[in-house]
Formats: structure tokens, sequence, C-alpha cells
């Protein structure tokens, strides 16, 4: 304990500067040493809500950002989420890192693109992003200053994304479906908020929204097609038996044997394969009771 | 020349390189027989995991079978990615990291040896996800997303 001593004046006095200069709500939180259980349940949403991927260059340092996100509009480079005070967020609140998942608003107030999936991640509960912010806090620092997004004219123009967010953006936590099992209530949050899975298997609109009428009927990214996951028997995976289904989450394995490749290689690696029996079977029922929709995902001849 | 002729010839040249292309690739034998030994693992891959999934019994020879052919096959892995095959849904990346992908196969070949030694249900379960682990870990960095 003698280190908490040595070094409690100057977490303290930082605290009060940081307090100081960017006006934030005075609070103990820098001071405390986070809970192990809520930092073992904060891992376990941040594997679910997959965030290792886009804030990881690849073979980069964890979370230290630089993977780059292809998107219509240009390249977006995930940012640093670790700790370190400068080039992370380990400066940030806790009421901050909520602010940006549930509203898509950085701390200095300024609009999210929504290639950061804050579409589906204003579901998170308060309770989840509570255990989250308690994990991230654990996240070594890395000193790797973030790469600024490749986007051309007027996709740069960050104000936009108030026009973009009125359209395309409904902010809210998850609300159960009361009419609805608890296992596909946890089914439709488990898809839908933490793992963002419509942000790439929803057709979006010319503006880059999604349509929810086709929700989860399969899209068509830059450098592939993410499948039709309703239960339509010809374009979607109607045909699948709840077995298909194990074996694509937990390895990867589609029904004829083959091995998905690339992003959802890296989904199942690091999500799907890490949820719970009991989160599977809910992912599983969840998929099942969607409505299902025609729609043959084709890669546009280009 | 008039405009449609013009038109005219540059669509064919288009469609004679597009189609070369399109030929060059189909052609490929390396291409071609690489994919079908996926396709033929595929194949085992189907044997083993009804039995993994218990949908069907275990039957020791059928599972020795199929894991067996996986060692073969995985053993051919290097060689069928040799030098100026480029192409197909194979990502550049082999080419650049060679050792780590042939290190990859080497493991395909291992866990499937391993599976191949199982001699009752239960060491067969036990052995099973490392096959497939070692299936997608290789397609995560070097096979293109389907499309």
């Amino acid at each position: 304990m003698h280190f908490t001593a040595r070094f409690g004046w100057p977490v303290a006095a930082h605290a009060a500067r940081a307090i100081l200069l960017f006006g934030l709500a005075a609070g103990p939180a820098a001071a405390q040493a986070p809970d192990p259980a809520r930092v073992q349940r904060g891992e376990y949403v941040f594997r679910a809500a997959g965030c290792l991927g886009c804030h990881t260059d690849k073979d980069g340092t964890p979370l230290a950002g630089g993977r780059e996100i292809k998107t219509p509009f240009g390249s977006f480079y995930g940012p640093n989420i670790t700790s370190h005070p400068t080039f992370g967020i380990g400066r940030w609140t806790e009421a901050q890192f909520r602010r940006a998942l549930r509203e898509g608003v950085r701390p200095d107030g300024a609009h999210y693109f929504p290639a950061f999936p804050y579409t589906s991640f204003t579901g998170i509960t308060d309770a989840d992003i509570a255990d989250l912010w308690a994990y991230m806090r654990t996240v070594p620092p890395a000193a790797r200053p973030n790469k600024p997004h490749g986007l051309g004219f007027p996709f740069n123009i960050r104000l936009a994304m108030i026009g973009w967010k009125a359209l395309f953006f409904t902010p809210g936590e998850f609300k159960p479906d009361p009419g609805k099992s608890a296992e596909l209530n946890r089914g439709a949050y488990l898809v839908n908020a933490l793992g963002h899975c419509g942000e790439c298997h929803t057709p979006r609109n010319l503006a880059g929204g999604l349509d929810r009428s086709k929700w989860l009927a399969g899209g068509v990214l830059p450098d592939g097609t993410a499948p039709n996951l309703t239960p339509h028997p010809e374009t979607g995976l109607g045909k699948w038996s709840p077995g298909d289904f194990i074996d694509l989450l937990k390895m990867g394995m589609t029904p004829d044997g083959d091995f998905v490749g690339g992003e959802m290689a890296e989904v199942v690696k690091e999500t799907t394969g890490k949820l719970t029996e009991d989160d599977i079977k809910a992912v599983i029922a969840y998929l099942r009771s969607l409505p299902p929709v025609e729609n043959r995902v084709r890669k546009p001849k280009s | 020349m008039t405009k449609g002729l013009r038109f005219g010839l540059a669509t064919a040249a288009f469609a004679a390189v597009v189609g070369t292309a399109l030929i060059a690739e189909a052609q490929s034998p390396q291409i071609a027989a690489r994919q079908d030994g996926m396709k033929q693992q595929g194949a085992q891959m189907r044997v083993l995991t009804p039995m993994m999934r218990g949908e069907q019994p275990y039957n020791m020879a059928a599972a020795k079978q199929a894991a067996g052919v996986l060692v073969a096959s995985a053993k051919n892995i290097p060689g069928a990615f040799g030098p100026g095959t480029e192409g197909g849904n194979a990502l550049p990346a082999i080419w650049t990291s060679k050792a780590d992908f042939d290190s990859k196969a080497k493991a395909l070949e291992d866990a499937a040896m391993r599976l191949a030694a199982a001699n009752d249900e239960a060491a067969f379960k036990a052995a099973f996800p490392a096959v497939g682990a070692a299936c997608g870990g290789c397609h995560q960095p070097y096979r293109k997303p389907q499309s």
C-alpha cells in the first residue's frame, strides 16, 4: 500500500487538473481500482461487441487503432482506445464513454461518423457499458497516434453527421419485448446491440443508412458480401439446422464444409466463438425468428 | 470510322480482354487443382461434423479415413500455393508470408493426425475442434471473404 500512499497525491492532483481543464463532472473514478467482477463481465461485453477488430491494426498492438475500414465514402481508421491519456481514451470519464456509444458523440461534442457503429451500440444497456468501461480502463496504454480518416469532400464534413443522424439514427437503450421470451430478447440484444451484425448484414441506402425494411437480409461490402441471415429458404439461412448455426458461430464452418475467411473469420475467432452456450443458443433462436426476406446478395460488377 | 463502329470495336476489344482474363483464371491448372483439394477437405468435414454433433453415431473407421485424407491433403497445401500461382480465392499475403502460411498448413496436418489417432468417441470429440480451428485459422488471414 506504500505505492498508493506515495502516489495518492499526484493522481489526485492530476484528476483535479483534468477536471479544471476539461470541465468534467467531479468524481472519484480516476483514483479507484476497478472492481474485478466488473472487469470480468466487461471483458465478456467487450468480446461480444467485437471492439478488437476495428480498433486494432493487422498484427498491431491490441486496441491501439489503425485498422483500415473501407466504405464507399472513403477509408476510416479505427482510433486508439487504450488507456493512454494522450493517444487513447485514458482521460475519458464513464459518462463520456457512455455518450460515445449511446449518442455517437465525442467528448468534445463532435459527431462520430457511423463507421463507428453507434447505430447499434446505442442499444447497449447502462449496466453493460459500466462493466465495459471498467474493462477498458485495464487496457494497457499504447502511445500510438490516430491516423486521420481518408475521406473525400463532401463526406469529410463532420457537421453533416447532424443531418445523417436525424435521418438514420434512433438513440436509445435496448428495451426487451415483453411479448417475446427472455431467450429471444437476449438474442436480439446480442445480434443487434452488442454484435452489431446488421452493420454489415443489412443493406444500406446511397447515403449509408441501414435499410431497416430488409433487416439482416444481407449487405454488399467493398471487399465482398455479407450474406442474408434471415430464414428465407432460397436466399437466406432457411435451410440451416441449429447444428449448422453452431458450427458457423463456434468455428466458422459453413454447411458445405467450407470455412469463412476474412472479416467473418475474425468475428468467429474473437466474438461468436467466445460466447457462452446460452448466448449462442439465444443468437440462433433470434436469427431463426426473423421474418424471412428474399434478397439475393450479389456484388455489383465493377 | 463511324461512332457506332468505334463503339462496337471498343466493346469487342474490352470483351476480349476481360474474357481472356476470365479464361486465364479459370484455366490455371494449379488454381483449379488446389480448389478441388480444398473441396475434398470440405467433404471430409461433412463426414466428420455429424459425428461430432451427435447427429450420426460415431464410426471409428469412417472418422479415421476422413482424418487420414485431411492429413494427406494438408501435406499438399504448401506446394499447391507455389510461386507464380497467385489468384483464385487466395489472398496475396500467402506469398509474402509463405513461412507463416506453411506453418498453418502444418498445424492442420498435426491436428488431423491427432484426430486420425483417436480410438474412441471421447478422444475423437476432444481432437476435432483443433482441426476446425486450423481451417479457420488459415482462412482468416489468407482466404478472400466469400462473395
